[in-house]
């Protein structure tokens, strides 16, 4: 067991070698920490399910430098919802491929079968002491999908300070994703007729991503840390959802007439404050954070989690751990729209746009294989709850669900070596 | 749009630097009420599960389950996903 990991690491170790152009010496190889996990995440009622493999190594290419690439491949399958409300008649969708009807009965919530995607990613970081105090990173990630793909680069500074007590952390990260959704990219906010076929603006659109982040990690006692971050992140471009639509419906009865491709606004800032404590019981630890965010689009959020590292006597370790989220609606986001001549600029029907909570529960059991190595499994479950029957519902809205509840379990096994 | 967002990142420059104004008054706070401990003292600190950044398979799975399912990303690190997921 012992020897395969150690080829493992080796291997992976020869791989960065040679790709840095370093001799072929296995005595000058440095040693990789691994950290691989599989995961399945799959949604009741037949929607999504995921399938996730990812792989983190990292390795001290000498005392001062830092090298940490990570790689992750996952599949998604299943069915989504398309934004529309439940009606009193059969709706007939179109696929955004444009060759697969399919058919919603009358009172359901309208969910699009056809989703699926693949997606390829991969990150790499420089991390490296510029100071006996000063550490800098730098790092580049790319992800390619079906229908997308993002470039990204980052870079951050941190300073060790008060006796290495206090650490000051700033980053700033670029992203430049390409959209090409299946089909094309609709025209928004226009009526679509039967069956909703689209009308195609273009193959492809795009969006920028700029975030800034400083930080700050404090230690307050032998037992206790605290960090807090404060973030501001701005995104430009085509940031609607090519594959949404929203019901238009008659405005005294609430019967679906037609429907139209979502419009969200073109720019987006995002800012949040984290906080976070870790306190340690001699052997186990308590890890608490809480997260408000506020954006332009009149989000506010508020994220709060907890989680006990156990440490048990074998040296094997248990960690519960719960989180709540809670999230106000964007001030563009409606259920459905009222169906006239006049259009709002924006409308989305996107329930992740909407007023919810959320709760996730799990546990992570994680044995000791050996001094570097362990094994572990992880169970979790993801559920949200918005409001079934808003006061914006019309006539026959009244008597349906309008909000597509989500709830999920998630099974990840981890290796470590 | 090249300009726009250079523009803007410009700007986020700019509340940057104030923010981290913001923060050295911060870390002038726990200077003067002495918090820290000295280096002879850090043998809790030093404990694997008091690392801030954990397992990054977990991190990076529950990162993207929420950015999918969410509205908000970001606090613990940068907000960008990398993905059309959201």
């Amino acid at each position: 067991m012992q020897l395969k990991k150690q080829s493992v690491r080796n291997a992976l170790a020869v791989g960065a070698a040679a790709m840095m152009g370093a001799t072929n010496s296995a005595s000058a190889l440095p040693a990789w920490d691994v950290e691989t996990g599989v995961a399945t995440y799959v949604e009741m009622g037949g929607r999504i399910t995921v399938m996730e493999l990812t792989g983190v190594a990292k390795t001290h290419i000498s005392d001062d430098k830092t090298l940490k690439l990570k790689v992750s491949l996952d599949t998604v399958t299943g069915a989504s919802p398309n934004g529309a409300t439940a009606t009193s008649k059969p709706q007939t969708f179109t696929s955004p491929s444009g060759n697969t009807p399919y058919d919603v009965k009358p009172g359901d919530i309208p969910l699009d079968p056809t989703f699926r995607d693949t997606r390829v990613g991969g990150s790499a970081t420089w991390e490296q002491d510029i100071s006996t105090m000063v550490k800098g990173n730098v790092g580049i990630n790319a992800g390619s999908e079906t229908d997308h793909l993002s470039i990204g680069v980052n870079g951050g500074l941190s300073l060790d300070m008060n006796n290495r007590n206090t650490t000051l952390f700033a980053g700033v990260s670029a992203e430049w994703d390409q959209v090409a959704p299946v089909g094309g990219v609709p025209h928004r906010m226009v009526t679509t007729g039967p069956g909703v076929v689209k009308t195609v603006d273009s193959q492809s659109d795009s969006f920028t991503v700029a975030d800034a982040l400083v930080g700050l990690t404090q230690t307050i006692s032998r037992r206790m840390l605290t960090q807090i971050n404060y973030s501001h992140s701005l995104s430009n471009g085509y940031l609607s959802n090519p594959y949404k639509v929203l019901s238009a419906v008659n405005g005294a009865t609430g019967e679906t007439i037609d429907y139209v491709f979502e419009n969200r606004p073109g720019d987006r800032t995002k800012q949040s404050v984290f906080w976070r404590i870790k306190y340690s019981f001699d052997q186990d630890v308590l890890d608490l954070s809480y997260r408000y965010m506020w954006d332009s689009w009149t989000i506010t959020s508020h994220t709060a989690e907890l989680k006990y590292y156990w440490i048990l006597s074998s040296g094997d370790r248990l960690e519960p751990f719960v989180r709540y989220y809670t999230q106000t609606a964007a001030d563009f986001y409606m259920p459905s729209l009222v169906y006239a001549d006049t259009l709002p600029q924006y409308a989305s029907a996107d329930a992740r746009l909407a007023k919810f909570d959320a709760t996730t529960v799990g546990i992570l059991y994680s044995m000791k294989m050996d001094r570097k190595s362990e094994m572990g499994i992880r169970l979790e479950y993801y559920a949200q709850k918005g409001t079934d029957h808003p006061a914006e519902a019309i006539g026959i809205q009244k008597g349906y669900d309008l909000y597509p509840e989500t709830s999920a379990f998630v099974a990840q096994l981890l290796w470590s070596f | 749009m090249l300009i726009n967002f250079f523009n803007r990142a410009m700007n986020i420059m700019l509340n940057f630097a104030k923010f981290l104004g913001l923060l050295l008054i911060l870390i002038m706070a726990p200077s003067c009420a002495g918090l820290g401990v000295d280096p002879w003292d850090r043998d809790l600190l030093a404990q694997p599960a008091m690392k801030l950044d954990g397992n990054a398979a977990v991190a990076g799975l529950d990162e993207k389950m929420y950015y999918s399912k969410e509205a908000s990303s970001g606090g613990k690190g940068f907000a960008g996903g990398g993905c059309g997921c959201n």
